[in-house]
């Protein structure tokens, strides 16, 4: 998302000089709206930020403004679930079920809605727990490792997926092509720092400088 | 201080041998003490204690306040005996004690299955409960009715597949040989001067 000319960039989050005993050495990070790829190797801080920007990690050091509603969909979709049928998880997200079965259609599961939640495939369930925290009205929606057991058909729905929700968005993954394919700004994080932050194109040349393709 | 297998084991067939004998009130101090001795008094603090002044709470109501005493110290010393004797026990060593007692390979190491994924379980709460509030569902009271049926949903699979595992590929009872040691040093004389202390309390109790 650009703001026109003249149009001041208000940001949707910030975290400044954040630090979290053993995990973040001072993390910091403006979140403008569109979407947000953290990205980095398994251990560099990248669902730590996620957890401090959804409040349930409380930072040793340093400031946060965050909304007060945020979404998230963690790195296990199913634990999101907890009614008998998918029909009846939308219905109560949206109010009814008329709108229930419009976003039914829109995810795909036309013809799931009376099955139990839990025996969606994997990317079919990250894709509804991902709506699932998109319907409540939050103001930013944060996404745990999107792409964990899906297959390139179901990457590219999942990626396409997010950047149509139209509500801004903050993914974690340690896929590089996913990031730099469906993000519009990356923040490549190492050993519990952001190390760059920008478009998501000269990510690649520049990982392949420093040495760290995964 | 820690315990090895055959000490937390002694102190749990200690624990019900006094409950045997009709001695509660002389388990329960002992098991007090050792708490302390052994560290483990912030599992009974926060654990047991709870626990067992809720059941008397509960029991008060039913049978009074001082009828229902005597059961609720019953309860105290199989809680404690258990808490304390096998907290500060390597689930893994208490596992080679098991077969050292002739249990099969697979039986024996589900104790330390077992053991890990209630640990495991309790990380799994507060991401149930992060899931439920990333999706507006996350309530103080509404989400603590919510919490239990992913949790039991995720248990029966993971426990289904980890079945299917040991099924098909049972630990070996050489790789549980090599897991640390059945008795711990402190063991023997631990169990001892526990042996003397309840003696000498229940000769003192009978004059």
């Amino acid at each position: 998302m650009v703001p026109h000319a003249g149009e001041p960039i208000v940001a949707v989050a910030v975290l400044e000089d954040v630090h979290v005993e053993g995990v973040l050495r001072g993390v910091s990070l403006a979140l403008e709206g569109g979407v947000l790829g953290l990205f980095g190797r398994n251990g560099s801080g990248k669902t730590s930020v996620l957890r401090v920007l959804f409040g349930s990690l409380k930072p040793s050091r340093g400031l946060v403004r965050r909304p007060s509603r945020v979404g998230a969909s963690w790195q296990n979709p199913y634990l999101s679930f907890y009614r008998p049928t998918i029909m009846d998880e939308l219905e109560a997200a949206v109010g009814s079920r008329e709108r229930a079965r419009g976003v039914l259609e829109e995810l795909g599961l036309g013809d799931r809605g009376g099955d139990s939640p839990f025996k969606l495939s994997v990317g079919q369930a990250r894709l509804l727990s991902v709506r699932l925290a998109s319907l409540w009205g939050p103001e930013l929606v944060l996404v745990d490792e999107p792409t964990t057991g899906l297959d390139r058909v179901e990457k590219r729905r999942v990626g396409e997926f997010l950047r149509g929700l139209g509500i801004p968005v903050v993914m974690a993954s340690h896929d590089p092509l996913f990031v730099t394919e469906y993000a519009d700004r990356v923040a490549y994080m190492e050993g519990g720092r952001v190390l760059w932050v920008g478009e998501p194109r000269p990510l690649l040349e520049r990982l392949e400088g420093w040495g760290a393709w995964p | 201080m820690r315990l090895g297998p055959v000490g937390g084991l002694g102190v749990l067939l200690w624990g019900l041998t006094m409950l045997v004998l009709r001695r509660p009130w002389e388990a329960l101090a002992l098991l007090l003490i050792l708490s302390l001795v052994l560290g483990s008094w912030r599992v009974v603090a926060r654990l047991v204690a709870p626990l067992i002044l809720l059941t008397w709470g509960l029991l008060s109501v039913i049978y009074g306040v001082w009828e229902s005493l005597e059961t609720v110290a019953r309860l105290a010393v199989l809680a404690l005996s258990a808490s304390v004797g096998l907290s500060r026990v390597s689930p893994i060593e208490f596992s080679r004690l098991l077969l050292a007692i002739g249990l099969p390979p697979a039986a024996a190491a589900s104790f330390a299955m077992v053991h890990r994924f209630l640990d495991h379980l309790s990380t799994l709460v507060y991401e149930a409960r992060d899931a439920l509030a990333g999706r507006g569902a996350g309530g103080r009271w509404s989400a603590l009715l919510r919490l239990p049926i992913p949790l039991v949903v995720h248990s029966f699979r993971s426990s289904a597949l980890i079945a299917e595992a040991v099924y098909f590929k049972p630990p070996s009872r050489e790789s549980l040989r090599r897991l640390g040691r059945i008795a711990g040093p402190w063991d023997l004389p631990l169990l001892a001067a526990l042996g003397l202390a309840s003696l000498a309390l229940v000769l003192w109790g009978s004059h």
